[in-house]
């Protein structure tokens, strides 16, 4: 009883925290924001890109990759700590873990029976899905350094991009807000999938399945396949960026005064977690369907 | 365009979400398995222990069953003997009873028989003298006095059969 | 019409076709997903009031299912990112 009430006082105090720290944002965004809302709103489809024109192996994407090296560095941080003290009775941190483990590779083992290829599809699936969450939960709920970027075109044609870092304006860039990560995970399991169907299948009866169920069905066939890697990446592209995008034109209309929070931690903790979720299943889906 | 710009940060996201991939299987995924594993074993040794247990107790029940058949066994067998016994004491106590009783029951017999016997010749004796002194005085005369006894007791006798 | 005039009319004329085009796109493509997620919802609904104890299950598949109806809707968003940022 006395345990309860403990528990209950420290959750006070740890939602007052975090109440005065979302006000605190809100006055000190009230008093910054700029007056015209182009300035915020036109520059939502523009990234901070570095690099020559035309030339895309040198251009790159500061923001992701950092943000990406972020996620990447709490996820071993944590996966360290659970390494730790792994031991056959688990502490909080490692049922966690282990609880989360189960669930996907229970979706897994449900889709795929055989254990040769359920394993490598549950390493990539899972890696994917505590990648994309924790990015997505990091860069949905939490305010922090954004980066807002203008675009001039200049007298001989060239388009000129200033940077303006803001501070508590928005959350953090998302790594998955990026089509090129998005992109990258998609036609990496794309390529796994149909590396596992020609393993699994034989080269053979791979190629005979684009001759299902008619020959003539194989422009569709191949169109089908392809279509799954850009469906994949587009889906979690356009929910995460439609969602910042959403979220940051409701907090200007709103003078980021009482919204943010509720915006953030719906667009944050529930869509973000969904689509990792939908991202990791879709992808043991695409799995299974070439495997069997 | 920036949007849908595909640059160099894929090869950087693809290759830095290998080597997430790779120290992720290294800290959680062979961990995991493992101890998926191990407690998979501990379960089956353990239900393998639990098993050998359950059959040993059950093999000392039906030991202690045995035991207990055969000393229910004993304990009849003893009872029935002491039934037996006491029966067959019982039985010989009325039997010497009954003897005893029979033997008292002769004895007052053959005591009344001989003291009747004794009557019965104090009276035939007496009788016999009334007799002859009765008919000696009814038959003066007609016999002598050996003839009338003979006869006398000829008569007696062959009533007393 | 002078040279200068023209053009900020075409500007203007360009500006509203992206507009409307924007709005339509979005507007008629979250139609199809709206009308295909109230189907997954009923469904998944009859199924939670048919068998309540797969609750859990019903919940996950619908959430899946939905997020699979929307792709027509995302691709309507980044289409509507497309007429009005890389036109």
């Amino acid at each position: 009883m006395s345990k309860n009430t403990k528990i209950a006082k420290k959750v006070k105090v740890q939602f007052l925290i975090f109440l005065a720290i979302y006000i605190t944002v809100g006055l000190i965004n009230a008093r910054y924001l700029p007056k015209d809302p182009r300035e915020v709103i036109g520059n939502v489809a523009n990234r901070w890109i570095v690099g020559p024109e035309g030339v895309w192996y040198l251009r790159i994407n500061p923001a992701t990759v950092v943000m990406s090296f972020v996620v990447i560095a709490i996820l071993i941080w944590f996966a360290r700590l659970v390494y730790k003290e792994f031991s056959l009775i688990p502490t909080r941190k490692q049922a966690f873990a282990e609880s989360l483990m189960e669930f996907v590779y229970d979706i897994v083992q449900s889709s795929i029976p055989d254990e040769k290829y359920a394993r490598p599809t549950f390493v990539i699936a899972m890696t994917l899905f505590l990648y994309i969450a924790v990015s997505n939960l990091i860069s949905g709920f939490i305010p922090g350094i954004s980066v807002e970027v203008s675009k001039v075109i200049n007298e001989s044609g060239q388009v000129v991009r200033h940077v303006k870092f803001v501070l508590f304006n928005d959350t953090f860039p998302a790594p998955t807000s990026d089509l090129n990560t998005n992109l990258t995970y998609a036609v990496m399991v794309f390529l796994i999938s149909q590396y596992f169907g020609i393993k699994a299948k034989g080269i053979k009866a791979w190629l005979k399945g684009f001759l299902e169920p008619i020959p003539i069905m194989l422009p569709m066939n191949i169109i089908g396949e392809l279509a799954k890697p850009v469906s994949h990446s587009l889906r979690l592209f356009g929910n995460i960026t439609g969602g910042g995008i959403l979220v940051l034109a409701l907090s200007y209309f709103v003078k980021y005064m009482f919204l943010p929070p509720f915006l953030w931690a719906y667009f944050g903790i529930f869509s973000g977690l969904i689509q990792a979720f939908v991202f990791s299943t879709l992808a043991i889906a695409y799995i299974a369907s070439q495997v069997s | 365009m920036d949007l849908f710009e595909i640059n160099l940060t894929a090869v950087i996201q693809l290759m830095s979400f290998l080597f997430l991939l790779w120290m992720l299987k290294r800290l959680l995924y062979d961990p995991f398995f493992s101890m998926i594993e191990k407690r998979r074993q501990k379960i089956e040794g353990e239900l393998a222990e639990a098993e050998q247990i359950r059959r040993e107790a059950e093999k000392m029940r039906k030991e202690a069953e045995k035991l207990l058949a055969e000393a229910n066994q004993r304990a009849q067998s003893i009872i029935s003997k002491a039934e037996a016994e006491a029966e067959q004491i019982v039985e010989s106590a009325k039997q010497k009873a009954r003897i005893e009783a029979e033997k008292i029951k002769q004895e007052a017999a053959m005591d009344v028989e001989r003291q009747k016997q004794e009557v019965f010749q104090q009276i035939q004796s007496v009788a016999t003298e009334l007799a002859v002194s009765m008919a000696m005085k009814i038959l003066k005369g007609t016999l002598d006095e050996k003839a009338k006894r003979e006869y006398l007791l000829k008569f007696l006798r062959e009533h007393e059969r | 019409m002078d040279q200068e005039s023209v053009k900020i009319l075409a500007e203007a004329i360009i500006t509203a076709g992206k507009a409307i085009g924007a709005g339509l796109c979005m507007g008629l493509g979250a139609i199809g997903p709206g009308v295909g997620e109230g189907h997954v919802g009923q469904g998944a609904m009859e199924a939670i009031a048919r068998q309540p104890e797969l609750t859990n299950v019903i919940t996950t598949r619908m959430l899946l299912a939905d997020a699979i109806a929307e792709t027509t809707g995302i691709y309507s968003l980044v289409i509507t990112f497309l007429i009005l940022f890389a036109l």
